[in-house]
């Protein structure tokens, strides 16, 4: 377990960015009847979810929410010099997203840019590395964007995925602070589980075949193909409880973090079933432990910022507030951040 | 804060009690086999591990879940990790 903290950087200003169209549970023909719905929406949480369009990408979204922090933050773009990209829906395979949005962004040639390929635990390992890299860089600004359009990924006849997912965008300001200012790390991976959420086809181990589209049927109201994401939940809701949970205890432990102390606890917005379990065993509250999954399912990566960004109101943003984070899932991959936000904009939600 | 429960053996009528809430079957018998109930699907799967997690701290796993048929089963396995 990665255990470390960074010092002398901080969180500027958080923004978050999602379609406009949604996708309605109760519309859904994955599930047979309405008792099924119901059912659905009451167990897992999911009632809409925000499907992007056909051009519009994950960067697109996250774009939207870093032109909406420079204007907001009135950044000079000369300053940023730092651009981390933390996506699985890339707009291309090669190259990577960020230097795109460099040119996009119309920052300057002398920022660094590069991807990083995460889901669920994107938040934790991104603010990671930002900040941890940001320190080397004297007078630096620097954007953190994550994002994913996860409806690209699952098929529309698979109920396993097909009502879960949420596609978002969102960015995270990052500048320099005084030493006293601290953000605590612990960062965790088990390839071992790898199976649990992947796409096998298209990449270098399964090169794409025309045979990888045809879709299968791989159980009841599961069906899908080699190029769309399979989920295995029960081996997620395991990973949850049996990895994710003791890290957050020893976390907590470690830092002296008391659940009483914290102002917000933002777990990755799994499914209700997971969240809420995890939530009754770490004797969070319901009021500081955010969810958000009623009106904007499973974001992916970018589910710890938009919870954030929609979960809580103006008054939060006005002053010092104490945040637990934690990212767990696709890898398997973990990690937790915790922190403090002060002298923050409020950003309402970013819609398109 | 020590929020264990004090360690009595389980009863195999509180195991079927806390199943038939979640399964909202009102005739559960130890033989019966869960995947055959009506209620059964890849969600119910996922309530019944968070059920049994709450009430009875052990997490069962996919493994677990395939080497059991019948509620007895499942009984006999959470007993087996909690001993």
């Amino acid at each position: 377990m990665a255990d470390f903290s960074i010092s002398g950087i901080k969180i500027s200003a958080i923004a978050a960015a999602v379609p406009k169209a949604r996708a309605e549970t109760t519309a859904t023909q994955l599930l047979a009847t309405e008792q099924e719905r119901q059912k659905y929406i009451k167990n897992i949480g999911i009632r809409s979810r925000r499907i992007a369009p056909d051009n519009v990408t994950a960067a697109d979204l996250c774009q939207l929410a870093a032109e909406k922090i420079l204007a907001e933050l009135q950044w000079h773009k000369a300053d940023v010099q730092l651009l981390v990209m933390v996506t699985q829906t890339p707009d291309y395979i090669t190259p990577c997203t960020a230097v795109l949005l460099q040119d996009r962004l119309g920052l300057p040639q002398s920022c660094l840019c590069f991807d990083i390929n995460l889901g669920c635990s994107a938040f934790p390992y991104g603010l990671a590395t930002a900040a941890s890299l940001l320190r080397l860089i004297p007078d630096g600004k620097g954007l953190l964007l994550i994002g994913d359009k996860s409806s690209l990924l699952v098929s529309a006849q698979d109920k396993s995925t097909g009502l879960l997912f949420s596609d978002a965008g969102s960015a995270i300001a990052l500048t320099r602070a005084d030493d006293e200012q601290q953000i605590h790390f612990t960062l965790a991976s088990d390839g071992s589980g790898y199976e649990a959420l992947l796409v096998k086809g298209g990449g270098a181990r399964h090169p794409t075949t025309v045979e990888q589209l045809a879709l299968k049927k791989i159980g009841e109201g599961v069906v899908r193909n080699d190029l769309n994401l399979q989920m295995n939940g029960i081996a997620i809701f395991n990973f949850a409880l049996k990895q994710v949970v003791p890290s957050i205890h020893a976390f907590f432990a470690r830092h002296h973090l008391s659940p009483a102390n914290l102002d917000a606890v933002v777990l990755h917005q799994a499914n209700k079933i997971i969240n809420e379990s995890m939530r009754k065993t770490l004797h969070l509250s319901k009021e500081q432990t955010l969810d958000i999954l009623s009106d904007f399912g499973n974001a992916s990566s970018a589910s710890i910022p938009l919870a954030l960004v929609v979960g809580k109101p103006p008054e939060f943003w006005q002053a010092a507030r104490h945040v637990f984070t934690c990212g767990f899932g696709v890898g398997l991959s973990w990690g937790c951040a915790s922190f403090t936000l002060q002298d923050i904009p409020y950003i309402p939600l970013l819609e398109v | 804060m020590d929020q264990r429960k004090i360690s009595t053996p389980l009863a195999i009528q509180t195991f079927i009690s806390a199943l038939a809430e979640e399964f909202q079957e009102e005739h559960l018998t130890p033989a019966m086999e869960f995947r055959s109930l009506d209620a059964w699907s890849s969600m119910q799967a996922l309530l019944l591990i968070a059920r049994v997690n709450e009430d009875f701290e052990v997490v069962l796993s996919e493994d677990d879940l395939r080497n059991c048929k019948t509620i007895e089963d499942l009984f006999q396995c959470v007993q087996n990790y909690q001993s």
